[in-house]
Formats: structure tokens, C-alpha cells, sequence
């Protein structure tokens, strides 16, 4: 929604969706905000581009998954909370993860290497999919808030 | 493989080693820095800031050792259990003081650990039974990064099969709002050295009083998650230090609440086996077996007569006064560990060992007693600290 | 005790580690610290980053200002480490008393470890 707003919201679909979806794209990662000629081209839009700009940071420039999981490396310390706490990574390795040990199966979301958390099998993620959930498990127990979804 | 990271000691550590590119799954940025650093920053054998091979510093140091009446040595509470045993050992040959980081922080708390005081547990009862932990002045989030995810928050446990945000209640208390405080369910900022005050309320909430000081609420609130708890556990650290003269009240709390007790400290394992050995868990003159605060690095280091001090695997120097840790400059100082650092800087010899756990294998105790065998996984010529203190001896 | 008077905790820093080599830059950087309330700050006419005198009667080190958040007045963080000793009593009645120190705003260098220890 904040992306939307910064959006001319003309709908002039030059690149080729609604200023809705074009936001939705943008967030999704399928389309970059380079596709949205006007706010390059006008002046009165130089402001809002900015802002997109730096509001799309995360996205563009963090490790970003499909489901808009974003990992801030930077700030990881590797300590395995969020791997414990996701439910999918309970669910697929109830021998591993569910009961504090690091992954032990493949399908796991969350798992730490080198000390610090990676993502893989996002598509199992509760945030994916027609039944999506916000499920903020991997966020909570973070303590250095390196993980988000920065679309919300 | 187990880490020696620190004294959680996870032992589902992934290890693999190709073309001296190595991967660690599970280990946290702490545990896997310790592998990582085999080739970073290592210590070469040294005489005031001379480089020697590894045969002329030990001869040194027998030398020293025996061409002086008092001698003292210090820490290797990170070390693994042969290298403890083989510095008592060192230490009854030339009559020596020993001692350990835990006359410095934290010792006061790990005596009542093992002399019965107080209820204690094993870390895998935590994760099966704990429903309210509490972290009082310590900040396992930085030290023992994995203890919360592992064992006391985190998982499902045989009788916490709801997970951590129904079956689990967790309060952080401290004078600073840490890594740890941020993710527990309360927060009691207090004011530093006001522990004992907190005692005090806590003693008067759960005896039905309203408490005298801090947020009423929140006090109210806890003392009722104390009471309705089955399985609870204080997790306590060296945030206690100021309130070191009044750790018989927060046993005595403790025990009221019907709690355990669990230091989250790294100098449990060597306390142990001190404490089994002589009694005493740190401050031992060696050669009467006797206890005395005069026997702490701190004041070993500031007393007159001292001529050498063997410090193993700690760099204690980075955590006394200055002006305590100066002296090391001044007396025939030894250093053995694998990595430079500002206590083997300040010493006159210096001693490369191999990484424990790493480049050299051996037995570990965990902060909750539970003993580990560490393997070796990967190759190397730097000797392990047991060999090096016996080579000493045998020399002697 | 003054007005100005701050009591210092000491905190284990995180991003330190064991194996990290102590004459290497980013250690001063990580360590040579002081955490401050933003209130603290501007009373004392510092801003994020800048050099600060921290000095008490036992010894007195410069090191780089850090605001903290959710930090209370009168009450600053350091890394126990190299630094943090210098502010540290040899008394043992003194040593388990929390630190108070003053602060004071400086143009000069962050104390070395070898100035400190040399």
C-alpha cells in the first residue's frame, strides 16, 4: 500500500498493469521500478521516486525470496531461533529443528551455515501460496531483527 | 561434532572440509568463527617478543619454573578436561597457586551451583519441562547464543509440545535492555546494583504484598507467572556481580520460588573439577591445598612476591583493571592458547596450542556438568595445551 | 558524584570474538566504544561518532560515542574489554561497584592499546 501511494496512480499502464499491480509486481519482484516510465520521465514525480527508491531498498538489494522473506546477514549471529521457531521446519523435521537441533532434512525453510541463517524450499513457507498466512515466527524471536518481509 | 564455542557445547555441528574450504552447519557466528579461525591470527612461540621454536619456549619455561618460589597458574576454563587435569598436575609438582576466571565474575554463584545450595538441572530437562525461564543480569543472546533456541525457549520438548508461544514464559532482567530482553515475553530494566531490592519485591508479591519499588504491574504480573510455573528455571549471570555480598538472599529466593539454578557462565566445568578435588572451586595454593582470596589473579598480580604466572587458554587481561593486568609485563609471564591476544601480548613467553575441539580432540564439560568428547577435524602441527603442559612437567 | 556523573555498565560485545586479533583495526572499532543516551548526548554536546574523554579516578581512555537506543540518562554502556579496563578499580571492594565516570567531548585520536598497556 505504501508503495502504491507513491505511485502517479494514473494507470496509464505503460508498464503494462494498474498502478496496483504494478506495486504488487514490484514487491513480488517480477517487474523493477525502471518499468514505470513516468515517474522517470516527469518532473512533478522526482520526490515519490526517491522515496520509492529508498522504500525498495530491501528488496532490490537483500537476499530477497519469493515470499518476500528478506535476510540481513549483517546483523545475523547465527543462534537458530527462527530455525526452531518456523513451523514448517517443525512440521518437516520433528527430530531436527523441533526440538532445538539444527536442520536435519532437506525441506527445511531455515537453516544455519557458517553461522549465519539461509532460506531454501521457500515455496513452503505459510506466507506462499493461495492459503497464505502472516505467520511472523521467524521474525519474533529474532533479536537483532535480521529477517522481514518487508512488504508486510 | 561438538562446538567449544562456548559451554552449551551443541553437539549437531555439520562439519566439512574441502580443499581447505570448510563449511559448518547449525554452529552459530560464535561457534563457527572459533573453527574458522585455524588459519587466522595465531600465536607464534615467542621470548619477550622474539620468535623461537616451539622446543625453546618450553625449555624457557621450565627454566623459569624452576628457578622460582612462587608461582601461580590461571585459566583454563575453556579448556578440555586433560589439559585441567595436567595443570593440577603441573601445579602439585612446583607447589603452585591455581586459579580460574571465576574468582574474577561469577564464582560466588557457581560455589552455590555445586555445593547443593540449590536445585539445579540438565539442559535437556529445560527443554523438555521448562515453562517459565528467567534471565537475570545475563545475556545469553551474546554469550551463549544457542542456550535459548536449544533448550530453554525455543523448541517443543517432551512436555512442551505447544512450542514457545503457548507452553513457554521467559523474563529477562537486567540494567541494560540486551539481545536477550528483546526477545523474552517481559522485561525488568532495573537500576544498576538494585538486585537486591528486587529480591525484596519479589518477596513481598508472593507473599500477596504489593511490592515497594518499580512498576507495580509488571511485578504483579511476574509474581503470578512465578507462582502458576511447574518447571521454572533462573538463568543468572555476571549482571549479579554487584550484588556478589547478597547471593545468599537470591539463593534464598531461588529456593522460595521453588525455582533451579542455572550460572550461564564458561568456567563451570574447571570450577567442578577443582571443587571435587580440593573443595574449593578457585584460589588454590597447591601446595597445602588451601583456599584464600589472596590466591585470585587479581591479587596474585598486585602482590609483591609473585614470579611467574602460566595463564592457559584466557585472555584474562582484557577483563582486569589495567594497571592488575600491566603487572604481567613485569614478572616472567607465560601464555599458552592458540590465538594472539591482549594477555599473550602483555606476556613474556608465549606458547602456540592447537584449537581445541578443532585441531585436537578431548572431554568438555557443558554449563550444566554434562560431559562431551570433542573430536579433532582438522589437521595440524600445533600441539594440544595437555601435551604442552606435560612436556613442561616432564621437564622439570 | 557530580551532576555529570555517569555510571557505566559493562557488556559483553557480541560481535567481538576470542580469536579476534586485538591490534587489528576493526577491533578498536567494535571495542573502543562508549553507548550513550540520546539525552546524555546532548547535554554533554556530542553527536553520534565523535571522540569522547571517558575518565575517572582510576585511569581515563578516549573512545568513539554511540547513541543507544531505548537508553536511560546517566546510564552508558561499554564492551568489557581493553578500554572498559582502564576505567576499572584494583580495589576488589571497588572492582564489584558499578563504574562512574565523566565525559568530555575531544578532537584527539581513540586511545591505542599500546598507549594504554605499553
Amino acid at each position: 500500500m505504501e508503495i502504491y501511494k507513491l505511485l502517479p496512480q494514473t494507470n496509464c499502464k505503460k508498464c503494462g498493469e494498474t498502478c496496483m499491480g504494478f506495486a504488487f509486481k514490484l514487491l513480488s519482484k517480477d517487474l523493477t521500478l525502471d518499468k514505470c516510465t513516468p515517474l522517470f520521465e516527469e518532473e512533478e514525480y522526482a520526490e515519490e521516486k526517491k522515496e520509492l527508491e529508498e522504500l525498495l531498498k530491501p528488496i532490490t538489494e537483500a537476499e530477497m525470496t519469493e515470499t518476500g522473506l528478506v535476510i540481513h546477514e549483517e546483523l545475523c549471529f547465527g543462534c537458530g531461533n527462527c530455525v526452531v521457531a518456523c513451523p514448517v521446519n517443525v512440521a518437516e523435521d520433528p527430530t531436527g529443528c523441533a526440538i532445538g537441533k539444527g536442520a536435519s532434512s532437506d525441506k527445511v525453510i531455515l537453516k544455519v551455515e557458517n553461522g549465519k541463517v539461509k532460506a531454501a524450499n521457500i515455496k513452503t513457507c505459510r506466507r506462499f501460496g493461495k492459503y497464505r498466512i502472516l505467520c511472523n515466527a521467524c521474525i519474533t524471536p529474532c533479536p537483532t531483527k535480521a529477517i522481514e518481509f518487508p512488504g508486510g | 561434532m561438538i562446538c567449544l564455542g562456548c559451554s552449551c557445547l551443541c553437539d549437531d555441528l555439520d562439519f566439512k572440509n574441502e580443499d581447505g574450504k570448510i563449511t559448518v552447519s547449525n554452529a552459530c557466528l560464535k561457534g563457527f568463527k572459533r573453527i574458522d579461525s585455524f588459519n587466522k591470527n595465531r600465536l607464534i612461540p615467542s621470548i619477550n617478543n622474539e620468535k623461537k621454536s616451539i622446543d625453546d619456549v618450553i625449555n624457557k619455561t621450565i627454566e623459569i619454573l624452576n628457578n622460582s618460589k612462587k608461582s601461580a597458574i590461571f585459566g583454563l576454563e575453556s579448556s578440555v578436561i586433560e589439559a585441567q587435569n595436567e595443570s593440577i598436575k603441573l601445579g602439585e609438582k612446583i607447589g603452585s597457586i591455581i586459579d580460574n576466571f571465576s574468582s574474577v565474575h561469577g564464582g560466588y554463584l557457581i560455589e552455590k551451583f555445586l555445593d547443593g545450595s540449590v536445585k539445579t538441572c540438565a539442559l535437556d530437562d529445560v527443554r523438555d519441562n521448562c515453562d517459565l525461564s528467567i534471565y537475570w543480569g545475563c545475556d545469553p543472546m551474546s554469550t551463549h547464543p544457542r542456550l535459548m533456541s536449544k533448550f530453554s525457549y525455543y523448541p517443543r520438548g517432551k512436555n512442551r509440545q505447544r512450542g514457545w508461544e503457548e507452553d513457554r514464559n521467559t523474563i529477562s532482567i537486567d540494567a541494560r535492555k540486551s539481545l536477550t530482553a528483546n526477545i523474552t515475553k517481559k522485561f525488568i530494566k532495573l537500576r544498576p546494583g538494585s538486585d537486591f531490592e528486587l529480591f525484596e519485591a519479589f518477596k513481598d508479591v508472593l507473599s500477596g504484598k504489593l511490592p515497594k519499588i518499580g512498576d507495580k504491574r509488571l511485578l504483579m504480573d511476574v509474581g503470578t507467572s512465578i507462582k502458576k510455573a511447574k518447571y521454572g528455571v533462573v538463568f543468572a549471570g555476571d549482571g549479579l556481580d554487584y550484588s556478589r555480598e547478597r547471593v545468599n538472599d537470591f539463593i534464598d529466593l531461588i529456593n522460595d520460588i521453588g525455582f533451579k539454578l542455572q550460572p550461564v557462565m564458561d568456567s563451570i566445568g574447571f570450577s567442578k573439577l577443582l571443587f571435587d578435588r580440593f573443595g574449593f572451586i578457585n584460589s588454590i595454593n597447591l601446595e597445602d591445598k588451601s583456599h584464600s582470596e589472596d590466591n585470585s589473579i587479581f591479587n596474585v598480580l598486585k602482590s609483591d612476591d609473585i614470579e611467574n604466572i602460566l595463564i592457559v587458554e584466557s585472555d584474562i587481561a582484557s577483563y582486569l583493571p589495567y594497571k592488575i593486568a600491566k603487572r604481567l609485563k613485569d614478572i616472567n609471564s607465560i601464555y599458552i592458547g592458540p590465538h594472539n591476544n591482549l594477555t599473550a601480548y602483555l606476556s613474556k613467553i608465549t606458547i602456540p596450542s592447537s584449537i581445541a575441539g578443532v585441531e585436537s580432540g578431548g572431554n568438555v564439560c557443558r554449563m550444566d556438568l554434562k560431559e562431551e568428547k570433542a573430536e579433532k577435524v582438522i589437521d595440524s602441527d600445533f600441539l594440544p595445551s595437555y601435551d604442552i603442559l606435560n612436556k613442561i612437567r616432564e621437564g622439570l | 558524584m557530580s551532576d555529570n556523573d555517569l555510571i557505566i555498565i559493562g557488556y559483553e560485545n557480541r560481535n567481538v570474538f576470542k580469536d579476534d586479533d586485538p591490534f587489528d583495526s576493526s577491533y578498536t572499532e567494535k571495542m573502543a566504544i562508549i553507548e550513550l543516551a540520546e539525552d546524555d548526548m546532548k547535554s554533554n554536546d556530542i553527536t553520534d561518532d565523535e571522540n569522547v574523554l571517558v575518565y575517572n579516578d582510576y585511569g581515563e581512555v578516549i573512545v568513539k560515542a554511540k547513541k543507544i537506543e531505548e537508553g536511560d540518562v546517566g546510564i552508558a554502556g561499554m564492551p568489557k574489554g581493553p578500554w572498559f579496563s582502564a576505567l576499572l578499580s584494583d580495589k576488589t571492594e571497588d572492582f564489584y561497584r558499578h563504574i562512574h565516570a565523566r565525559i568530555k567531548k575531544t578532537g584527539d585520536h581513540i586511545t591505542t592499546i599500546e598507549s594504554l598497556f605499553g
